[in-house]
């Protein structure tokens, strides 16, 4: 049961390349830049390696506190002010955003 | 803990409503309609009466230096803690016999399916009382002030014996317990069950215990489906090993905390204002029109039971050395179902005892309550997708309690010794309360190193494809 299972897995990822390849190619006939993305494929092997090693070790399991925690706020009070605008800038994010960082993890 | 009032701030107390013994009142802010300022308070001439020129030099010098007119220097008064407030949590028992309450016998033991003890003679049936309400642990947490710890969270001194030796009650034989690992022993002679209940400073006896909920058989089937689910990587001498039926109960000890305080983060943010695609056919690229914000949050924030581990051995996660996360993970617990404790609910299980203390834990604690703070004002921040950096925080504790208890875990362990000398303990881990499963098996890296060459292989072939 567990080989099938497993086995279905690859399977998965293969046709998941395949899936990946079609998109690809749409990409690169719709607007001509998609060439770099086929290189994506030769990351198959790495990535399926990755993955399984993960399923089963698990090492990034951890209690995530932040969330699984019973907790509340009250009071919330803010100040949003608007400092300037930054036009035509190539950077997709803000650079060092951390609102999402947890800095209190075991592991 | 000595703390001045107020938060952190001392309170000033000034001219006649100091002297009248009144609290001090805040002025309406400047600029107010009900503002009205008020002329200082004039000195006291009967406080100078049989004062020497030197004394009054001295005492106008002082207030020039505080910054204040003379006779307007406050009075800081501190209010006086004699440290942190103790939530006793001695059940009264004494080390020793631990008898049936209807029958005198002391062959108690405790029904998983039923979460209640029994004695094992007259079938008597019964429960610890609820710690929480025993011990009033469920007051609001923006209630809390100051620290608050359970007497069996005490610190733990080093010269403390782990090993507890007392007389058996009922023969008079000695007999010895090492709380590292048990805290029942039969004597040797009557056959009596002894325990140990007096919480001394050794870590052994905690606050509280959250019984076992989850029948093994339940346990067993979780780690059976986690292992079957995982077994074409896994390592060959595990697979022939495993057997489900070797799952131990045991007893792990943690800290169970409530914390209340007032955070405060101040940051940038950016929205997206627009996207658009620049440059020619070769050389496109996206950019995009941004608004800056300077970014304040201020709140109180309660945290309810945050969990932490109190065994500096399974508290030391380490992925290289050690599978101690999968223990992390299966939390959290039902925390608020803890009873007294009674050491007959460690009955037919192993315990593991605390050898941690809160100031060991204390900074993880308000790391940790900080992060839970940081995450529950994330809703207000939507309007910033292009994310938001904190630059500044501060994190004021107001009040905290703290909880030693006994938590329950099925933990399968498979020891493993590579090739290269290396040696790993695997943990499968099941809460004994809500049934939540994780493990670490251990992969026979060459069968996957292999289908990662298969995929790899299939991964060249289709970049041949699609080229």
């Amino acid at each position: 049961m567990s080989i099938l299972f497993d086995l279905a897995t690859v399977a998965d990822s293969v046709l998941a390349v395949g899936d990946a390849a079609n998109l690809a190619t749409s990409i690169n006939t719709e607007e001509g830049d998609g060439q770099w993305l086929k290189l994506i494929f030769l990351l198959s092997g790495p990535a399926y390696f990755s993955f399984m090693y993960a399923r089963y070790r698990n090492q990034g399991a951890r209690h995530y506190h932040e969330k699984e925690t019973e907790a509340q706020i009250t009071n919330l009070t803010g100040d949003d002010r608007k400092i300037r605008r930054i036009t035509g800038t190539s950077s997709s994010s803000l650079s060092g955003a951390n609102a999402h960082r947890v800095r209190g993890s075991r592991n | 803990m000595t703390q001045p009032t107020n938060g952190g701030v001392p309170q000033p107390s000034h001219g006649d409503a100091a002297a009248a013994g009144q609290p001090y009142q805040q002025p309406a802010p400047y600029g107010h309609d009900d503002y009205a300022p008020q002329a200082p308070a004039e000195p006291n001439k009967e406080d100078f009466k049989d004062a020497t020129w030197d004394q009054v030099k001295e005492t106008r010098r002082q207030e020039s230096e505080a910054g204040y007119a003379p006779g307007e220097a406050p009075e800081i008064v501190y209010e006086e803690h004699d440290g942190p407030s103790v939530i006793e949590t001695q059940t009264g028992g004494k080390d020793g016999l631990v008898r049936c309450a209807k029958c005198g016998s002391t062959d108690i033991g405790f029904s998983v399916a039923k979460a209640s003890l029994y004695c094992n003679f007259c079938r008597f049936e019964w429960q610890s009382e609820s710690a929480v309400d025993a011990y009033n642990l469920n007051t609001p947490v923006h209630e809390l002030r100051g620290i608050h710890i359970g007497s069996g969270s005490a610190e733990i001194i080093p010269d403390v014996s782990q090993v507890v030796s007392f007389k058996c009650s009922a023969c008079g034989a000695e007999v010895v317990i090492d709380t590292e690992h048990a805290m029942q022993a039969r004597c040797h002679w009557c056959r009596h069950t002894l325990s140990v209940q007096e919480q001394i400073p050794n870590g052994a006896v905690p606050d509280a215990v959250l019984p076992f909920s989850l029948p093994k058989e339940v346990a067993m089937e979780n780690i059976q489906k986690f292992v079957d689910s995982r077994k074409f990587f896994a390592l060959r001498k595990f697979k022939q090993e495993f057997k489900a039926e070797n799952v131990m109960g045991v007893y792990l000890p943690y800290m169970i905390v409530d914390v209340n305080a007032r955070m405060h983060l101040q940051g940038v943010g950016e929205e997206e204002i627009r996207r658009y695609t620049v440059g020619s056919d070769d050389n496109k690229r996206t950019v995009y029109d941004v608004d800056v914000y300077s970014v304040a949050r201020q709140f109180d924030v309660q945290v309810d039971d945050l969990t932490l581990e109190s065994s500096s051995e399974k508290g030391n996660i380490d992925n290289s050395k050690n599978t101690n996360n999968i223990i992390n993970s299966i939390m959290p617990f039902d925390t608020k179902n803890i009873v007294r404790f009674n050491p007959n609910y460690l009955s037919g299980f192993s315990s593991q005892k605390r050898d941690t203390n809160i100031d060991g834990l204390a900074e993880l604690a308000h790391l940790q309550s900080a992060d839970v703070g940081r995450h529950l004002v994330r809703p207000s921040l939507k309007k910033y997708d292009r994310g938001v950096r904190w630059d500044q925080e501060n994190f004021d504790v107001i009040g905290e309690r703290w909880i030693s208890a006994y938590l329950p875990v099925w933990l399968y362990s498979y020891y493993e010794k590579k090739s290269n000398g290396n040696e790993l303990l695997h943990y499968i881990a099941v809460n004994g309360r809500t049934g939540e499963t994780m493990g670490s098996i251990p992969v026979n890296m060459g069968r996957l190193f292999a289908a990662a060459c298969v995929a790899e292989v299939f991964g060249i072939i289709a970049t041949i494809l699609v080229w």
